[in-house]
């Protein structure tokens, strides 16, 4: 069997590797343009921009690709032809494959505005953006940051830690407001502001200046704000490129069913950031991942699928970020929730927490918190969330009461045991 | 050199509630599961992230930090990011007290 495999981020290469070290006679190649080590991407905008580390953690080199007999071909892939099974390579080498992998992620969103382009005005997402950026912060007296989700804090915490004078700036009345309520961006909002970042919110860039290099930037509320540095954080765009061409169904992501097979496609997969799931088992709603374990997981189930598994991607979606002085974590997925319930303080080991509930139903975790424990609250929400639990919101709420237990009465209720008094 | 050390009674602990015990001036983790009493090395062998703060639930510990499990049987990883095990050392229950086999001074 022949599997090719486009893209060597953590979707593409776990894809490989299980597929290597689970499947017997299975010929696995990657096509990419970029050439091992695959490294720990999350490590980017964290230790590595703040140079506590000189590189990303390795996850694969070469030698690993070698000696799980997985070939790399190092060129991009310019064209697949679905009815032949083949692509071809930039080169001109034709690659033949009984199964075909995407795994080619996704690119930082730009905004289309004045000054875009400048020199000084970057965004974060290889390891040379990170290089890059890490040597500009050195150099640079203040920066501004455009986005208020988790790269945009990650950064400016660092670039804090660098002595930078950084001004960050949310369209948004609330920081985090994609994957969180008010409390938590309050108190993202807090921990930021005390560590002497200043916030824009609801305030968007309208222009970037400069001549050659960037100098400010504009609001539309006709502030001028200077700037050595741009940082673009506005989220991401799947790279989807190869697959419209190749005629494969297309909405912000590579549509694919909960086997993570491409809609039509009994041998086409697609993987990490730039598969769009169309129906999540547990939610309802269809879902595109941007976190590495997203990714990481989605390369394993379609492994497995293509060794002839019966697996579904059921997973609940989970990121985390590491900032200086804080740990934020998030699960689930919040569509269609308008109750959210708040617990605890983000001073406590515990942190802030806040649960969205559909009907009783949880459905989202996310959590702010001096350190790594508020993991355990997000741990025990996402097993709420796989077991589809209703809970009782006062007691939710109630720090006086272990969440364990909250959650624990909440499995006898779906059992069929005696309600919980409202 | 290693030797018993006594870390708890029982009845101190609650079930898959992991505690942290300082042993011989280093600290083990310590896990009441339903399979029994396990002890293992105190810190995730990904990135330094106590087990204390992490989720245990039968026989596996979660880290709270970037969600690698473990079992604490033979500390072996059981998904990404981890791929070191983590040390284990002998624990028994004698007489409702819980002893935890390890070296008598800390070891890094």
């Amino acid at each position: 069997m022949r599997v090719v495999v486009i893209g060597s981020g953590i979707a593409g290469s776990t894809c490989a590797a299980s597929l290597a070290r689970k499947g017997s006679g299975v010929r696995v190649t990657i096509a990419c343009g970029s050439t091992p080590p695959v490294y720990d991407r999350t490590e980017l905008s964290k230790k590595f921009l703040a140079g506590t580390t000189d590189e990303p953690r390795p996850i694969y080199t070469a030698d690993d690709f070698a000696g799980m007999q997985v070939s790399l071909a190092n060129a991009p892939v310019a064209e697949i032809d679905l009815d032949r099974h083949r692509c071809v390579l930039t080169t001109g080498r034709p690659l033949e494959w009984d199964y075909l992998v995407l795994a080619t992620g996704s690119v930082p969103h730009r905004p289309s505005m004045p000054g875009a382009y400048l020199s000084g005005v970057v965004t974060l997402r290889s390891r040379n953006d990170a290089r890059a950026l890490r040597g500009a912060l050195r150099h640079a007296r203040s920066i501004v940051i455009i986005g208020g989700g988790l790269i945009g804090l990650e950064v400016a915490a660092v670039a804090r830690s660098y002595g930078c004078q950084v001004s960050l700036f949310e369209l948004q009345d609330v920081l985090l407001s994609r994957i969180a309520p008010e409390p938590i961006g309050a108190a993202a909002q807090q921990l930021h502001e005390d560590n002497g970042v200043s916030l824009y919110l609801h305030t968007s860039v309208s222009r970037i200046l400069g001549d050659e290099r960037v100098r400010a930037v504009t609001t539309d509320s006709h502030h001028l704000v200077p700037a050595d540095l741009v940082l673009i954080a506005t989220g991401t765009v799947p790279t989807v490129d190869l697959a419209t061409s190749a005629g494969l169904e297309v909405n912000d992501g590579i549509v694919v069913d909960t086997q993570l097979r491409a809609i039509g496609h009994e041998d086409v997969f697609a993987v990490g950031d730039t598969a769009r799931v169309n129906h999540h088992p547990l939610f309802g709603v269809s879902y595109r991942g941007e976190s590495w374990l997203n990714a990481l997981r989605q390369g394993e189930v379609a492994a497995n699928v293509i060794l002839g598994s019966s697996e579904e991607f059921v997973d609940v979606p989970w990121c985390w970020s590491d900032q200086p002085g804080a740990v934020i974590q998030a699960a689930g997925l919040p569509d269609g929730c308008s109750d959210w319930v708040t617990r605890g303080d983000p001073t406590s080991p515990d942190g802030l927490a806040a649960f969205a509930l559909d009907q009783r139903c949880v459905r989202a975790a996310v959590a702010i918190g001096p350190g790594p424990r508020i993991g355990r609250t997000i741990a025990l929400a996402v097993r709420a969330i796989e077991r589809a639990a209703t809970v009782d919101p006062d007691a939710l709420a109630n720090t006086g009461i272990p969440l364990r237990t909250v959650l624990a009465r909440s499995a006898q209720v779906r059992s069929g045991d005696e309600a919980i008094a409202p | 050199v290693e030797t018993w050390h006594l870390v708890g009674r029982e009845a101190d602990f609650e079930l898959e509630l992991v505690e942290e015990v300082a042993v011989g001036g280093g600290t083990v983790a310590v896990h009441p599961t339903p399979a029994g009493f396990f002890a293992t090395s105190a810190i995730c062998t990904h990135e330094e992230a106590r087990l204390y703060d992490g989720l245990l639930e039968g026989v596996e510990i979660q880290c709270p930090r970037h969600l690698a499990r473990f079992d604490v049987r033979d500390g072996r990883p059981l998904c990404a990011p981890a791929e070191i095990p983590l040390r284990t050392y002998p624990c028994k229950v004698i007489d409702g007290e819980v002893w935890v086999w390890a070296p008598d001074q800390p070891s890094s």
